[in-house]
């Protein structure tokens, strides 16, 4: 992970890693489920046995309706006949999709921000803005360049964001020659152009902790289901202007992004606060300080220091993030998000299998079963690697 | 006394499962909703849900009732206003409008439960509530055209004006307890004196409201806040859990050998989950089943119909909700030119093209009838004889082919228009979530699959499918296809779902920026001689007569098509055998609710007579 | 510490501010208005009439005269009337719904660490072991199976299938809260003990589904950091000294281990009093979270306003006091 590219003698680090995982025989079975799971998915149309959509035709159909298990159909039949073990096997893609990706970026945002909070905590932090400011001793000027390059990309990046959606809002007015539209860009663009100009010189004191933990609690005030609501007839509106920006940026492939990205926004905020929470703990521990001491930078005490020492919990959360992520997308999709039927997911054939929860009770099964050993595969790697990666553990 | 209070409480709710039934001469209906208030709000100014009118059966009678046989009969008045016995008068009044006066006369012996006469006050008092300023009623319109005059304690005419047919129809109530409302509603008068309803409108409403409410929350009723006048009356409201209601003696019609013999106590027990009552059905602790309650599928589940023989009867009573899907018929919007949506073959083709009578079969048993026009068998108004859609692939290709369709290279039909190729892709649209129609959408996309349509699915959940921005705006093309819904229709069909102008009013019923996107036509179709005909027809107090202008009307439907008919859903109602008259129909008491008739409702084994056949009115799995 | 206090709960008053106007923005945004579906009902209303009705409901005014006149009431302690229940939003959200939520979703949550810190820590200890793998698969297990599912299953084996199969087993109630009112009790219809007992009863199947999942999850966490502690420094220290492996696990590590449940628990105590949507509506049991739903889906405005500004309220409340137990459970953190 990060800190196995950060180390000097990689090679040895890796093979060292590697031999230690392999040991390791829990992590090896669930590193090897994974890799079916994923193989599974890549080649779903070579496996499955029939087309997942294929529904059965011809006179009484109904027949072929919640069939259970069968040599045919070795998981039985769904509500329109198709075939269980072929969806299963399709819905893999998107979910596997969804999971990984959104446990994956999620922990990712989470730690990194976690760690800036925690590590910073009353610490204020000076942001230098502009190219036309001084720099200050004591950092190392090549992290110092990185850093400034960094803020600036966020900064005008930002500005730029505001700008073109400040754009997209007002340009139907504009076109129709409306003064609201005319007055609303103009203060944007004066806004902007000002906040352009003070950054070149800036500086900003900022608490990063109180920043980053106020913005974990606005957003976990956010109630979702109406902002979901919103959002999707925003997005479904051709009308409107964030709907037209949607098509237009992601095109037809834009469902299953949307649902990551929705789900990441929400979803690194627990591993923030449980990051925060250790790292508060851990840089007043003995070792944290005396890497201060001895002149250790910022950066490499966090990321060398401080975050190996909170992986358990973060690997827990990945794990647990997996799970929910492929559930939650069913819950997205229906509202509108995205994979519409008859595409065939995990948590849309676990959803839907509630409804007929009294017909055919069966077709929860196997749906359930796959996010059950997707999660344990996962946790069973997760603890190999952490295990693996743990310089005091003798494996 | 306290011992045997003791005795009534845990009759409902430990005991109740044993004691349920027969045993104790009650009956335990399940429902799925719990009303937020009851009885005091007697305009349905806070609440108009279901389950509400259906217990509201129990605690009032109405004057005029409607039986399951869709006909009028006198509860608490002496007898039907008709044309024949003269209580019944219309007069044209010009420009084509009518008045209907009514004359009606309460029961002597009609009583609130509290031993007080019902009278002409009461029905006076129900008007002046009606009528007050910026009352936020739901039916604006109704109280616009209704008037009351008052002959004398008994007697009392209502006047509709301008009056169509329907105000003779269903459940006439119009009356509510001055004795005990009056004093709180005089308080009410005297703070809403100095108020303005269009500046104060909120104010106003929120008074009104706090009036309804002193008579309707649980608390109130527990209280002992309201009187009822129906067959039985509240007796213990515990929220969230369930409404017990006793036999009301003073109630004056006497069902059959005496009301000893029929049900003494109706509790009505909620539970919200579907899965969880038809848990509580299978279990036996529930007698029979609301109008809100279990869901079609959960009623044909394998878990209970294999319990049923000997202990439940299933009943699918068919209604008047009709599953349809609308088509775009603007001509702006490119798609629907593409397509050729606008013409009415290519709307008979998709219909061709889709197997309604396999789908029935294999989703419903057959249970819920396919529909061919908007209005349902049970309805009078019902006309047979239209043109008829079978499922007929070839048909559809000529249909199709007449359009100038080709098969493309992709399958996928292909023509010509402006110089321009077009593939046959569709929108298709339905409230995401909700399975049934989820499942219906699948198998119809894939019957158009065969013929070489595209389906392009794009489903929403109901709040942003149902929301006026978006089922409103088929003119400015939101949505470019077929849209997959229900309609509720009552009994008091007029039309107006494709109407294009209701030349009575005068209002244009297709939702364009021009009439700030008012009516339900939302596919835009417009025919002439069916807005005249519908017109025409509620204006038509002979019954014959306007049977015969609706049923031209459907004619020119069926042949024009604006929207495709699918099926009209049915109601399920789990029953426990030997529970009779606990029967309904699709409008029955109005609405098609049970308990219409609740006096007479009783157990077989313990006297009740049975006087109502539910096998009449439904069908029952095999 | 009592600066840093004062500093954090100063910094709740924006952040409510902010939210406030966020929620009541996104409640007023959301597609169709509360009077569409009576629109629907009622095709013969004209337009005049609609106008009035909404003139009523105070809905013809423009977004941010409705939130500044929902916020200078709501400064005043009125929250404003529920627009389908009739009653103040207050007296539904804080009298009828809060307090049955407390008690179901509190004990479920109680439940929850009362199992998984315990198991989590044996789990721990006896890595590796037999016992260890089972509770890791039945926590995985407990993990993946929707709560849905698990509701119904236990409804369906405790009121019909156990007892149909097996004479003498109590049927459960299928569901609701108890048909017993608390002025039975105080009336002297039903003594104390047998009210309370219906309440355990319709209780039982409820709280056992809803504390599953976090069961699951924290019985994991708990575990892991645990191992995470035991394997530092300072504890190979205490080890050294001879400590006897009790006190180093309950003295040393627990202390460090527990800091990621307790930020676990400061975000499960907002979703907790938030209700549970789910296991409300399987047991029919009327909390917050149907509450806070429906108010969202019938777009009650006031109730959903009075609930999600609460739950705000109390989301920075139990991150502050989450924030001050790391403090208390770890002495090397401080604030200032």
């Amino acid at each position: 992970m990060a800190t196995a590219t950060a180390s000097p003698q990689s090679r040895t680090f890796f093979s060292l890693f590697w031999r230690r995982l392999r040991r390791h025989k829990m992590a090896m079975a669930g590193l090897v489920v994974i890799v079916l799971l994923v193989l599974m998915a890549i080649f779903a149309p070579l496996i499955a046995p029939y087309d997942p959509t294929a529904q059965p035709t011809g006179e009484d159909v109904g027949q072929y309706y919640f069939n259970p298990p069968s040599r045919e159909h070795l998981l039985g039949t769904d509500d329109l006949g198709r075939d269980v073990l072929s969806r299963i096997i399709y819905g893999s893609r998107i979910s596997l999709l969804v999971g990984f990706a959104v446990a994956f970026s999620s922990v990712l945002l989470g730690t990194l921000m976690g760690t800036l909070a925690g590590y910073y905590a009353g610490r204020p932090l000076r942001f230098y803005l502009g190219p036309l400011r001084r720099e200050k001793e004591g950092f190392h000027p090549w992290t110092f360049a990185l850093w400034r390059v960094l803020s600036w990309f966020l900064y005008y990046g930002a500005l730029y964001l505001v700008l073109s959606i400040a754009w997209a809002l007002a340009e139907d007015g504009i076109r129709a020659g409306s003064l609201g539209s005319y007055l609303g860009f103009g203060l944007t663009l004066a806004l902007v152009l000002w906040a352009a100009w003070y950054g070149l010189k800036g500086q900003i004191r900022l608490d990063l902790d109180v920043a980053i933990s106020r913005l974990i609690d606005f957003m976990l005030t956010i109630p979702t289901l109406p902002l979901l609501l919103v959002l999707s007839a925003l997005l479904r509106d051709p009308e409107v202007a964030v709907g037209r920006w949607a098509q237009g940026v992601f095109g037809d492939a834009a469902s299953v992004f949307i649902i990551i990205f929705i789900l990441v926004l929400f979803g690194w905020l627990g591993t923030a606060r449980l990051v925060r929470g250790s790292i508060l703990s851990l840089r007043e521990q003995d070792y944290a300080t005396a890497a201060q001491a001895l002149g250790a930078s910022d950066f490499r005490i966090m990321f060398r220091h401080l975050v190996p020492n909170t992986l358990a919990p973060i690997i827990v959360q990945a794990t647990l993030q997996i799970g929910g992520a492929i559930l939650t997308e069913a819950a997205l999709s229906f509202l509108g998000f995205g994979i519409q039927p008859p595409v065939a997911t995990w948590g849309n054939m676990l959803t839907n299998a509630q409804e007929y929860i009294f017909t055919a009770p069966w077709l929860a099964l196997p749906p359930g079963f796959m996010i059950f050993i997707t999660v344990l595969a996962f946790n069973y790697l997760g603890d190999g690697l952490r295990d693996a990666l743990d310089p005091r553990s003798r494996l | 006394m306290r011992s045997a209070g003791k005795l009534a409480v845990l009759g409902i709710t430990a005991l109740g499962l044993a004691l349920a039934g027969p045993q104790d001469n009650s009956l335990i209906v399940g429902a799925s909703q719990e009303p937020r208030v009851l009885a005091g709000d007697f305009l349905d100014v806070i609440s108009n849900q279901a389950i509400k009118s259906e217990i509201e059966e129990y605690l009032f009678a109405p004057f005029i009732g409607f039986n399951a046989d869709s006909q009028n009969f006198p509860v608490l008045a002496t007898e039907v206003p008709t044309l024949q016995n003269g209580r019944l008068r219309v007069t044209d009044i010009g420009a084509g409008k009518k008045r209907l006066e009514m004359d009606i006369t309460i029961r002597p012996d009609a009583r609130w439960s509290d031993g007080k006469p019902i009278t002409t006050e009461d029905v006076a008092f129900y008007f002046e509530v009606g009528k007050a300023k910026g009352m936020p009623v739901l039916n604006p319109d109704y109280w616009e055209r209704v008037n009351v005059r008052i002959r004398d304690a008994r007697n009392f005419t209502l006047i509709f004006e301008p009056a169509y047919y329907y105000d003779t129809y269903g459940p006439i109530a119009t009356y509510a307890p001055k004795h005990v409302m009056g004093p709180e509603w005089e308080r009410v008068k005297a703070a809403a004196r100095n108020l303005d309803p269009d500046k104060d409108a909120e104010r106003l409403n929120e008074l009104y409201r706090n009036f309804f409410l002193k008579f309707a929350t649980p608390q109130a009723l527990n209280r002992g806040a309201m009187v009822y006048s129906g067959p039985f009356t509240l007796r213990r409201w515990v929220p969230g859990n369930s409404i017990e209601m006793v036999r009301n003696p003073n109630f004056p019609i006497k069902p059959e050998g005496g009301e000893s013999r029929y049900v003494q106590k109706v509790v009505y027990r909620f539970i919200q989950n579907t899965n969880s009552l038809l848990v509580a059905v299978i279990g036996g602790s529930i007698d029979a089943t609301s109008s809100v309650s279990l869901t079609f599928d959960q009623a044909r589940s394998r878990q209970l119909t294999s319990r049923a023989p000997g202990r439940f009867d299933i009943w699918f009573v068919p209604g008047a909700i009709w599953e349809h899907i609308d088509i775009n018929k603007f001509e702006n919007c490119q798609v629907v030119k593409d397509l050729g949506l606008n013409d009415k073959r290519t709307r008979q083709a998709l219909l061709h093209a889709m197997n309604r009578e396999g789908l029935v079969r294999a989703f419903f048993d057959g249970l819920q009838p396919v529909a061919h026009t908007w209005i349902a068998p049970v309805n009078p108004l019902f006309h047979p004889n239209v043109k008829k859609y079978e499922f007929n692939l070839d048909k559809a290709r000529q249909l199709l082919a007449q359009m100038g369709w080709r098969p493309g290279p992709d399958g996928i039909l292909q023509r010509q228009v402006g110089g321009r190729t077009v593939r046959f892709e569709i929108e298709y649209v339905t409230t995401a979530g909700n399975a049934i129609r989820e499942r219906t959408q699948q198998f119809f996309a894939e019957d158009l699959r065969k013929i070489g349509i595209a389906v392009k699915i794009n489903n929403a959940p109901s709040a942003v499918v149902f929301a006026d921005d978006y089922t409103q705006r088929a003119s400015e093309c939101k949505w470019t296809g077929m849209f997959m819904f229900a309609w509720v229709s009552t009994l008091a069909e007029d039309g107006g779902l494709f109407q294009y102008r209701n030349l009575n009013t005068g209002a244009i019923l297709v939702p364009t920026r021009e009439n700030n996107y008012q009516g339900q036509n939302i596919g835009g179709w417009r025919n002439d001689e069916f807005d005249r005909l519908t017109s025409q027809a509620v204006l038509e107090f002979d019954e014959a007569r306007r049977k015969q202008l609706f049923a031209r009307a459907q004619e020119i439907w069926a042949e024009e098509l604006p929207a495709l008919p699918l099926y009209f859903r049915a109601n399920p109602y789990v029953v426990r055998q030997g529970l009779v008259n606990y029967v309904t129909s699709a409008y029955a008491g109005g609405y098609g609710y049970p308990g219409w008739n609740a006096w007479e409702i009783g157990w077989a084994s313990r006297g009740a007579v049975k006087k109502w056949d539910q096998a009449k009115y439904a069908l029952s799995t095999r | 510490m009592f600066a840093y206090t004062v500093r954090r709960l100063l910094q709740i008053i924006p952040l409510l501010f902010a939210a406030s106007v966020v929620i009541y923005a996104l409640l007023a945004l959301q597609p169709g208005d509360p009077l569409d579906e009576l629109r629907r009902q009622n095709p013969r209303m004209t337009a005049e009439q609609f106008e009035a009705l909404k003139r009523a409901y105070g809905l013809d005014q423009p977004l941010h005269i409705r939130y500044f006149k929902w916020l200078s009431r709501a400064l005043r302690g009125d929250l404003g009337y529920s627009r389908t229940y009739g009653i103040p939003a207050a007296e539904y959200i804080f009298v009828q719904r809060l307090p049955k939520t407390l008690i179901l979703s509190g004990l479920a949550l109680t439940l929850a660490l009362v199992v998984a810190i315990p198991v989590g820590i044996f789990s721990a200890v006896r890595q590796y072991s037999l016992a260890d793998y089972v509770i890791t698969f039945l926590s995985f297990v407990g993990f993946s199976m929707p709560v849905f599912f698990l509701g119904i299953l236990l409804l369906y084996f405790f009121a019909i299938w156990l007892p149909d199969h097996i004479p003498g087993f109590p049927r459960f109630p299928t569901g609701g809260v108890p048909g017993v009112l608390w002025e039975d009790v105080r009336s002297g219809a039903v003594s104390l003990w047998a009210f309370l007992g219906q309440w355990a009863w319709h209780l039982v199947l409820p709280v056992v589904t809803l504390a599953s999942l976090q069961m699951a999850e924290w019985t994991r966490f708990m575990r892991a950091s645990l191992l995470e502690v035991l394997s530092q420094d300072y504890i190979r220290t205490a080890r050294a000294k001879g400590l006897s492996e009790r006190v180093v696990l309950y003295k040393h590590a627990l202390r460090n281990a527990l800091i990621p449940i307790v930020t676990l628990v400061g975000l499960a105590i907002p979703g907790v009093l938030g209700g549970a949507t789910i296991t409300e509506t399987i047991f029919s049991y009327p909390g917050m979270g149907r509450a806070i739903f429906d108010a969202l889906v019938e777009k009650d405005y006031n109730v959903a306003m009075a609930a999600l500004a609460f739950l705000a309220l109390m989301t920075a409340l139990f991150n502050l006091l989450a924030d001050l137990a790391y403090a208390l459970v770890d002495p090397r953190i401080r604030y200032s």
